[in-house]
């Protein structure tokens, strides 16, 4: 379970809680004012007093406002933000078969067909939605030739897989730092 | 865990995240005078909103009471989707069971599935589970491959003839099946 969904997960719990905390709360509260009995938990007399004195531009009432104002904007925001997919789509085969596979195994696989190329040290492979990039480091100084070879490699290993949108793929081949 | 759990939080936090930025932002307008200076000047609570209360306090609490009765069951159902999953242990065989029913172990189909989809070459491992609704479940199948096998083939097997002998076991052509596919090193390069 990816980090977002496990902060979803407790946001969820917390605000469950409060809602039901309220609903609990408040019919108890009603009650109990219903047979003149003094507030139990909720302080409603007092904050009927105070929201009977502030006018709408009291700073109190202005703090609050601003409170609860970041909360939900920061909620939309966490939550609209457009998040890299865990998993992407492969192209239909057969009815009722939706196939994926994982952007992190993939980004895997991308790096591993980088370095099968003779003359790859190392490869780094980041998949989003629409590009895919592949950075590798050369052993030669030079790697002018390896570029061509493998873009070649991992554009077939991209292609076998049959994605249902294939990601723009960008390659680049860095020199090993000479020491 | 539950895929739909975490559709529904987020369309949740997103309907809250609304709610609050809609009130509050209302709230700034008037206090800020977008609604005309006297307005904002005026108390929260206006004596006109306590008459108005005390004329109606019969129905009216009563409705506010019933509104967070109301809220509070939605989000204890809430809270409930957090834990468990809706995994499926037993799947009704027979559609009609007034003469008896026939069920079939959850685990002996999916014991059946990841047995024929192991046996394939170019396969590390496999692992299924159904999911949602006994009457209509919804197969999951996680399988890791070798990414150096011929994936199209390997995958057409897989839905050809593994998943197409699962629908047959449970009688269901158009059984949903969600195949996750994992690139896993081939084993020649971990003798490496």
């Amino acid at each position: 379970m990816s980090g977002m969904r496990l902060v979803n997960r407790l946001l969820a719990v917390l605000a469950a809680l409060a809602v039901i905390a309220v609903g609990v709360l408040i019919p108890v509260e009603i009650v109990r004012a219903a047979l003149g009995r003094p507030h139990w938990l909720l302080p409603w007399e007092t904050w009927t007093a105070d929201l009977t004195r502030n006018s709408w531009q009291a700073g109190p009432v202005r703090a609050v406002l601003f409170t609860v104002a970041a909360v939900g904007l920061l909620l939309l925001f966490t939550q609209l933000r457009p998040r890299r997919p865990t998993v992407l789509a492969l192209a239909p085969l057969t009815a009722d078969v939706a196939a994926s596979t994982t952007r992190r195994s993939l980004q895997q696989t991308l790096q591993r067909a980088a370095t099968e190329v003779d003359g790859v040290a190392a490869a780094r492979a980041r998949v989003g939605r629409r590009k895919a990039t592949v950075t590798a480091t050369a052993h030669v100084r030079d790697p002018a030739g390896l570029l061509e070879q493998v873009t070649e490699h991992v554009r077939h290993r991209l292609e076998g897989l049959a994605l249902a949108r294939s990601p723009r793929l960008s390659v680049r081949v860095h020199a090993r730092e000479s020491r | 865990m539950n895929p739909r759990a975490d559709r529904g939080n987020r369309a949740v936090l997103i309907v809250l995240g609304l709610l609050l930025t809609a009130a509050a932002g209302f709230g700034l307008a008037l206090s800020y005078g977008a609604f005309g200076a006297a307005r904002a000047r005026r108390p929260v609570l206006t004596p006109a909103t306590r008459d108005f209360v005390h004329r109606n306090h019969g129905w009216f609490w009563l409705a506010v009471a019933a509104a967070a009765v109301v809220l509070g069951l939605l989000a204890l159902r809430w809270l409930l989707t957090q834990i468990g999953t809706d995994r499926v242990r037993q799947l009704p065989l027979e559609p009609d069971t007034r003469a008896g029913s026939t069920t079939l172990a959850a685990g002996a189909l999916t014991t059946a599935v990841t047995g024929e989809i192991e046996s394939y070459h170019g396969v590390r491992q496999a692992a299924a589970r159904l999911l949602h609704n006994p009457r209509r479940p919804d197969l999951i199948l996680s399988v890791a491959v070798n990414d150096r096998a011929d994936l199209a083939a390997l995958r057409q097997r897989i839905e050809e003839q593994a998943i197409a002998h699962a629908r047959q076991t449970v009688g269901r052509d158009a059984l949903p099946v969600q195949l996750q596919l994992r690139l896993a090193p081939g084993p020649d390069r971990q003798l490496r």
